[in-house]
């Protein structure tokens, strides 16, 4: 049986995995998140799409539109991992001031209402309504938590790579 | 799985309850957090020296007794004990760097910390114009409030009869307030009439303004430079105060310090010459340097400096105490010789040639750092002083 790593080893190999591409941690988990909140908007236009709105704007047939809303969907998820690790194994829940308490909050939800869409894509006899409720709120989130901490960083301490 | 025709909804609201609270607990957990030391590794402490450590290394995150109001979280009253205290000294927290004290420092820190987390309420904070000097023979008035719109008139001994508080200039007597006869104070919060230093030359106290007991002369210069002092310095961007624009550039200054020690827990040596950069412009004002090296010299500050430029315009310490006068019993020298200090070890991170070299400047900017917050403070409740003109006998 394997010995589990101590915690300051795992805190010390993520800070190295990301300065492998990234001048730093916060840096690279700036860029994810920035990376999932463009994926996010994508999501929200690929949606409309497929909902019947937009077709001036997102001129694609709806197949090729659902495509692009799944696979947007996952790169942003993907974008999102080794960021939530870090805030909720390293950094943890925080409420030292309202930017921090709002980013703490709005992310423990975040994944329970993605998990909550997913069982209604699967589902299909939730109300029309349930869908969008729940895309729109993903999205909302991912807009949230990028602007509660990537847009600090790059506005209040460093804009780059 | 649903029954045909009929949403699952105890499956949605579960999976999203469930998730959330897992991703919560998570979080809560961290358990991948470095560790901190045993309870049993945390020596006794003295709590009256880790007080005075605190004051120096934690206030200027945490708040005077740890009463909150900077970046760090209030510690007053919130039930820590020693070894947990000691924990996040060690591991560090947040934007809190990992070991900012160590050994029996971090001891009497702990136990100064746990002594005043136990139980006391968080004290009251004090603004601007609450400290002033002790009462002279006779007495003093204080202009108070943040546009200088109340009084305050505290005299050596009670009056015996009712007396009046007039303020006399070119526009006119006003009469303010009155003193009762067992009375050896009136605060008058806002007289209402704006700033009360404008078109005021004199503050008269006594039965009447015709017959004076005790007068505050305020002379025209000396009225002037406190309204560039505390209300607004028409030579500074924007118009501020003199204090009040200072105030923004320690803040913004010790933002720094903090990002500074931030880029050196990651490691990250070009945001450490980043930030020294950004220090030492801070306190030098324009031109800026390009201490970093990478061709682009960049100032966060308003220009203007701390310090301000060797032979240039002065910066905001050299205004504050121009304008306060001798008598204002503020911390110069040392106040200086922080703020050039910081500077020059930022001159120092700026040009590191290695995060390992940049590490000991980091450690002497962050301690600096706890001065610069205390002696700031005491800036302010200084400046609040040459508010402060004295009643004579006329």
């Amino acid at each position: 049986m394997s010995i589990p790593a101590p915690p300051a080893d795992i805190a010390s190999s993520y800070a190295d995995a990301m300065e492998a591409v990234f001048s730093s941690a916060i840096a690279g988990k700036a860029w994810f998140a920035t990376f999932a909140a463009v994926l996010a908007v994508v999501q929200v236009l690929t949606a409309a799409r497929m909902w019947g709105r937009i077709q001036g704007i997102v001129r694609l047939e709806v197949p090729a539109v659902r495509s692009i809303h799944r696979w947007s969907g996952r790169l942003a998820l993907l974008f999102t991992l080794p960021v939530v690790f870090h805030c909720t194994t390293i950094l943890g829940f925080q409420s030292t001031d309202a930017r921090v308490l709002v980013h703490s909050v709005v992310g423990s939800f975040l994944y329970g209402v993605f998990a909550a869409k997913m069982v209604a894509i699967k589902q299909h006899d939730f109300p029309g309504w349930v869908i969008p409720v729940l895309g729109g709120s993903v999205a909302a989130g991912l807009v949230v938590l990028w602007a509660t901490s990537s847009f600090w960083y790059f506005t209040e301490v460093r804009f780059g790579f | 799985m649903s029954t045909a025709g009929r949403p699952n909804w105890p499956l949605l609201i579960g999976t999203l309850v469930a998730v959330t609270l897992a991703v919560y607990g998570v979080s809560r957990l961290q358990p991948f957090q470095p560790s901190a030391p045993a309870a049993a590794e945390v020596p006794p402490g003295d709590a009256a020296r880790g007080a005075t450590l605190f004051a120096q290394a934690c206030a200027g995150c945490h708040g005077d007794a740890g009463a909150g109001g900077g970046i760090g979280p209030t510690l007053a009253g919130t039930g820590l004990d020693a070894p947990a205290v000691a924990g996040v000294v060690a591991a560090g927290r947040g934007a809190m760097p990992a070991g900012l004290l160590e050994g029996q420092d971090s001891a009497d820190v702990a136990a100064y910390v746990a002594e005043l987390s136990g139980g006391a309420s968080p004290p009251g904070t004090t603004g601007v114009a609450t400290v002033g000097p002790p009462v002279a023979v006779g007495g003093a008035v204080r202009f108070t409030g943040d546009r200088l719109a109340g009084l305050r008139v505290e005299l050596g001994e009670a009056p015996g009869t009712t007396w009046t508080v007039v303020a006399t200039g070119p526009g006119g007597d006003r009469t303010l307030a009155s003193i009762p006869p067992e009375s050896t104070l009136v605060v008058i919060p806002d007289a209402g009439v704006g700033p009360l230093v404008d078109g005021v030359d004199r503050i008269v106290v006594g039965p009447s303004a015709d017959a004076p007991a005790l007068v505050a002369t305020v002379p025209p210069v000396r009225a002037e430079r406190l309204r560039r002092l505390i209300l607004g310095d028409p030579d500074l961007p924007g118009g501020a105060s003199t204090l009040a624009a200072a105030s923004g550039q320690v803040r913004v200054m010790r933002d720094h310090i903090r990002f500074l020690a931030l880029a050196r827990r990651e490691g990250n040596l070009a945001n450490i010459r980043f930030h020294g950069e950004h220090m030492v412009n801070l306190a030098y004002g324009e031109p800026p340097e390009d201490v970093d090296g990478n061709g682009d010299p960049s100032n966060p500050g308003d220009g203007v400096g701390l310090l301000g430029p060797e032979g240039g315009t002065p910066g905001y310490l050299p205004r504050i105490l121009n304008q306060s006068g001798t008598d204002a019993g503020l911390p110069a020298g040392e106040l200086t010789l922080t703020i050039a200090e910081i500077a020059a070890a930022g001159r120092v991170c700026g040009r590191a040639g290695s995060v390992t070299g940049a590490g000991r400047c980091v450690g002497i900017i962050t301690a600096r750092d706890a001065s610069l917050a205390s002696l700031w403070r005491e800036v302010r409740t200084g400046a609040a002083a040459s508010a402060t003109f004295p009643l004579e006998t006329p």
